[in-house]
């Protein structure tokens, strides 16, 4: 039998082998990720719980001083208009169809969604990682690239992988995003006011957990500077949206977040900071959102909200 | 060494470590402290050496495993085993010449030690990212000078978990039955 010493120089060689593995051999080991997270999540997600409650930033994010009622209220609103600009981008897309459909393009049927509530468990053991667990799997129905908000209307991430129980989820803050990202830009809208359009923006970079981005000229940011030709003007505060064809129907306007700097750089360009209003990582629950594959009948939507655990 | 005692205790601080690492992480940086360090440090300080490079490498695989990274989220087993080994391995060398019943040798080694295994870990993914191109490459960190300083100031952060933890881990060595008698002796006397 070999001794202890042997035993710790094989496993010394092993670690250090899989250590260099190139990247297709990694998806080998990751799958003893699941039940490694398995074991650890009955601790870790509680103690999520609790240091998100102590550290208070989902109360402040939630209150910000204001009552209960109004934050509410604030949050209907919200999603009120997410749901006004979603229908008015769908309106659009349906001219185009049928302007596609009359040249004889097909027409795919649209998906409707549904949101599941999940607790999150947290980040891995090292932070570096950038992936964040969220408690809900295939059992759920969770997809790959199904998207992640927080309170409906705030975007957060985009699911990275899926277990039976459990999900991994890339945050929009973490580098790593923009580097994924990199080839298909990721984009969005600047909104002018509540229902204006301004020009688009174009992630370039992720700094400090803000998004930055240069500004692009669009259709709609041409429309809005009316007849006069003069180009809206960006200021912080604005509100950014998500209008990216890459990113599914159901995605799109959710916020990105709010615009914290302007700079103008060479040849009358911008670059703008967006500042995410909600980070993943001090929310304690969080909504994805997927395709609602159930007949939407009036008993299947009874049935989902007996769960609990989906709204549609 | 016992066995169960240290187990249990690993399980507990890694199931603890990331919520703890989330709320104290400096910024938006991946400065933060690590809770499972120490006990590998206090594990080294008074453990045989195969129990110590053990629990070194049993601790570090289980950081690797429960770390997905991005893009692509996959797992890259390994560095953190080798790192907190090699940290293990030093303090095993360095132990005849400390005080190791002095809480203030188990802080100052678990900034020393954690920040040869971050320089382990950091240089695993340089040599991976020197190795792999293409569609085999990875591209996990920006800039990995940036992730060695973030991990090393992570380490003075673990220092001061280190205090707060002295107060579990000394009182719990007659439970751990480490084999030194002279720690056996100078512990069952204290507590």
């Amino acid at each position: 039998m070999p001794s202890p010493r042997a035993n710790l120089a094989f496993a010394l060689i092993l670690a250090a082998l899989l250590a260099l593995l190139p990247r297709p051999g990694l998806r080998f080991v990751t799958y003893f990720h699941g039940p490694a997270s398995f074991l650890l999540t009955p601790v870790q997600q509680p103690a999520h719980m609790l240091a998100v409650w102590l550290a208070g930033t989902e109360r402040l994010a939630n209150a910000a001083g204001a009552p209960t009622d109004v934050a509410r209220l604030e949050a209907n609103l919200q999603e009120a208009r997410l749901e006004l600009l979603q229908s008015r981008g769908e309106a659009d897309n349906l001219r185009t169809l049928v302007r596609d459909l009359s040249r004889g393009m097909e027409l795919n049927p649209t998906l409707s969604v549904k949101q599941i509530t999940a607790p999150v468990i947290g980040f891995g053991s090292d932070l570096s990682g950038g992936l964040i667990s969220v408690r809900a799997g295939k059992q759920e129905g969770v997809d790959t690239n199904a998207v992640v908000v927080v309170k409906g209307v705030y975007l957060v991430g985009r699911v990275q992988k899926v277990d039976e129980r459990t999900c991994s989820v890339l945050p929009i803050t973490d580098p790593a995003f923009a580097r994924m990202f990199k080839s298909q830009k990721f984009s969005g809208v600047i909104m002018l006011d509540d229902q204006r359009r301004g020009p688009a923006w174009q992630l370039e970079s992720i700094e400090d957990g803000k998004l930055i981005g240069k500004v692009w000229e669009t259709k709609a940011s041409d429309a809005a500077a009316g007849a006069a030709g003069e180009r809206p003007t960006i200021l912080p505060d604005m509100l950014v949206r998500l209008a990216d064809d890459k990113w599914p129907a159901s995605a799109q306007m959710l916020v990105i977040g709010r615009i914290e700097r302007v700079e103008p750089i060479a040849n009358d360009r911008l670059v703008v900071t967006i500042r995410p209003l909600q980070d993943i990582a001090h929310v304690s629950e969080v909504m994805i959102r997927v395709a609602d594959t159930a007949p939407a009948t009036p008993a299947a939507a009874a049935n989902t909200d007996k769960g609990g655990k989906s709204k549609p | 060494m016992k066995w169960p005692l240290p187990l249990l205790l690993g399980y507990l601080l890694l199931a603890l470590e990331a919520p703890v690492r989330e709320a104290l992480r400096l910024g938006p940086t991946h400065a933060a402290p690590s809770l499972v360090f120490p006990l590998i440090v206090f594990v080294a300080l008074m453990a045989s050496t195969n129990a110590a490079l053990w629990m070194a490498f049993l601790v570090g695989l289980a950081v690797d495993l429960t770390t997905l990274r991005a893009p692509g989220a996959v797992i890259v087993a390994g560095p953190h085993a080798l790192g907190y080994i090699a940290a293990a391995y030093m303090i095993i060398t360095l132990r005849p010449m400390v005080m190791r019943k002095n809480p203030i040798t188990l802080v100052v080694l678990s900034v020393a030690g954690e920040g040869l295994a971050a320089l382990v870990v950091v240089a695993l993914f340089a040599i991976r990212r020197a190795l792999w191109h293409g569609d085999w490459a990875d591209n996990f960190f920006d800039s990995l000078l940036t992730e060695l300083g973030q991990r090393w100031i992570g380490c003075c952060f673990t220092g001061i978990a280190a205090v707060a933890l002295c107060a579990l881990f000394f009182p719990l060595i007659p439970w751990f039955g480490f084999q030194d008698p002279a720690i056996r002796r100078a512990f069952a006397r204290r507590y």
